[in-house]
């Protein structure tokens, strides 16, 4: 059984779910032109990755086989029902700019992806950690390429100006095309520079 | 068949508790969620109005109880039936989404048409937000359409809901959109216009605008919807003009 910190550690970088597994990319795209709704975007798939993980192994040995699919899937989405529901209560404005976005977490595959391959086989505390682990691995990615086309596109970060008042903010930042370009350039940076354990293997 | 009995009886387990917890937690959020749908509402409107809720980068400048008592104190809402008469026994509040949104299949009439009327707490004037609703791609486009004190020229579109796709019929309550709309006219020299709402590539004149790129479904709605609810409220502002 793998130790807990590695579990933890491992999604984060080595194992990234957006760089090295590909999952995800859809809202990796979609909700990065501002940090502010990357965070709350993370935040919500954090919530939904811990819970479901920790649900599907603790009934992992109760779920029929025949329906387990069916089953997960009912989980999340009611994890995801309950995350839009309280956001549209408590941070109105930012629900309605992730719109559609937090709704389809449903179909992220990182959380399905998780439950499917690490919850249905591990124990609730590893299941715990290894959905936060993966969360966290998203997280990082999501915020960083938020963090680089909030700054690049809007001369801004979290909303406070952090370029010189006379920019006037890149476009291609801002449109899809920008967050495929950095998501790109951090694979590469990862491939090339970071995950050395991997480089030895192959 | 114990083992079909069993799958059955699990999945009926997972979808009462999965039921139940969804209920539990939309009841209990409803009130604030409702609080913040009529919040967002009223703002909207208000900048429709012209009153500086929020600044060009959409970041709130009044707080929620400034926004209630402005609303409360300088807006007064009326309602009309589709022939553009006055219905004095409901008020603006009273109408359900459905009596507001929903189209008779024969008439394409509404049931109730409201509006509200904004007098200028410094100058006296008057502006009047309409309210347009109708199906766009995906789903029901709902704003007000705000009109200068002549009722002819627009001062502004607030877009309220909508479901339509994000980054293309989505951006209808983009501020690049909605701005285009203040000082369009709805009439002309006494002639009431055919509003379009264009792709974004056309030349836009007085009473047109640009649609955001990759959504014709959407503007082609937004059109249609425009001109058929404003000739409602046309026919009851004609009427009070004259009398």
């Amino acid at each position: 059984m793998a130790s807990a910190k590695k579990i933890i550690k491992d999604p984060l970088f080595d194992n990234n779910p957006i760089t090295w597994q590909m999952l995800g990319i859809c809202s990796a795209l979609a909700v990065t032109t501002q940090v502010n709704t990357a965070m709350v975007m993370s935040v919500a798939l954090t919530f939904v990755l811990v819970l479901s993980n920790m649900t599907i192994s603790a009934l992992r040995t109760l779920i029929p086989t025949k329906i387990r699919m069916i089953v997960e899937l009912c989980v999340i989405a009611t994890l995801v029902i309950i995350a839009d529901q309280v956001l549209k209560a408590f941070m109105y404005d930012i629900s309605k700019q992730l719109s559609v976005f937090v709704g389809l977490i449903i179909t992220n595959c990182i959380v399905m992806g998780r439950a499917e391959a690490f919850a249905l086989q591990n124990n609730v505390r590893d299941s715990m950690l290894d959905g936060l682990g993966n969360a966290l691995g998203y997280s990082i990615i999501l915020v960083a390429v938020a963090a680089i086309r909030e700054w690049l596109g809007s001369g801004t970060l979290l909303g406070i100006q952090a370029m010189p008042a006379s920019y006037s903010g890149n476009l291609l930042m801002v449109l899809p095309p920008g967050a495929f370009i950095i998501i790109a350039l951090l694979i590469w940076a990862q491939r090339t520079f970071i995950s050395k354990t991997l480089r030895e293997d192959n | 068949m114990g083992g079909d009995g069993k799958v059955i009886g699990f999945a009926a387990i997972i979808c009462i508790v999965c039921s139940l917890g969804l209920s539990a937690v939309n009841s209990s959020l409803k009130p604030r969620q409702d609080h913040n749908k009529l919040l967002d509402l009223r703002s909207k409107v208000l900048q429709a109005f012209g009153v500086p809720v929020a600044n060009d980068k959409g970041k709130r400048l009044m707080s929620d109880e400034e926004i209630a008592s402005i609303f409360e104190s300088a807006v007064t809402g009326f309602v009309l039936d589709s022939t553009g008469n006055m219905v004095t026994n409901k008020a603006v509040s009273d109408l359900t989404v459905e009596e507001i949104n929903g189209r008779d299949l024969e008439t394409k009439l509404k049931q109730y048409y409201p509006y509200f009327v904004y007098t200028n707490p410094e100058s006296g004037g008057k502006r009047y937000a309409i309210h347009v609703s109708g199906m766009g791609l995906w789903s029901v486009v709902k704003g007000y359409l705000a009109l200068e004190s002549d009722q002819a020229t627009i001062a502004g579109l607030a877009v309220y809901d909508h479901l339509e796709t994000p980054g293309l019929g989505g951006d209808v309550d983009k501020k690049w959109f909605l701005d285009q709309f203040k000082g369009k006219e709805m009439i002309t020299d006494g002639k009431i216009n055919y509003f379009r709402v264009l792709k974004p590539s056309a030349k836009a004149d007085h009473a047109s605008v640009n649609g955001p790129s990759g959504a014709t479904m959407t503007s082609n709605g937004m059109t249609k919807f425009i001109n058929s609810d404003f000739k409602v409220y046309n026919a009851h502002f004609s009427t009070l003009k004259g009398s």
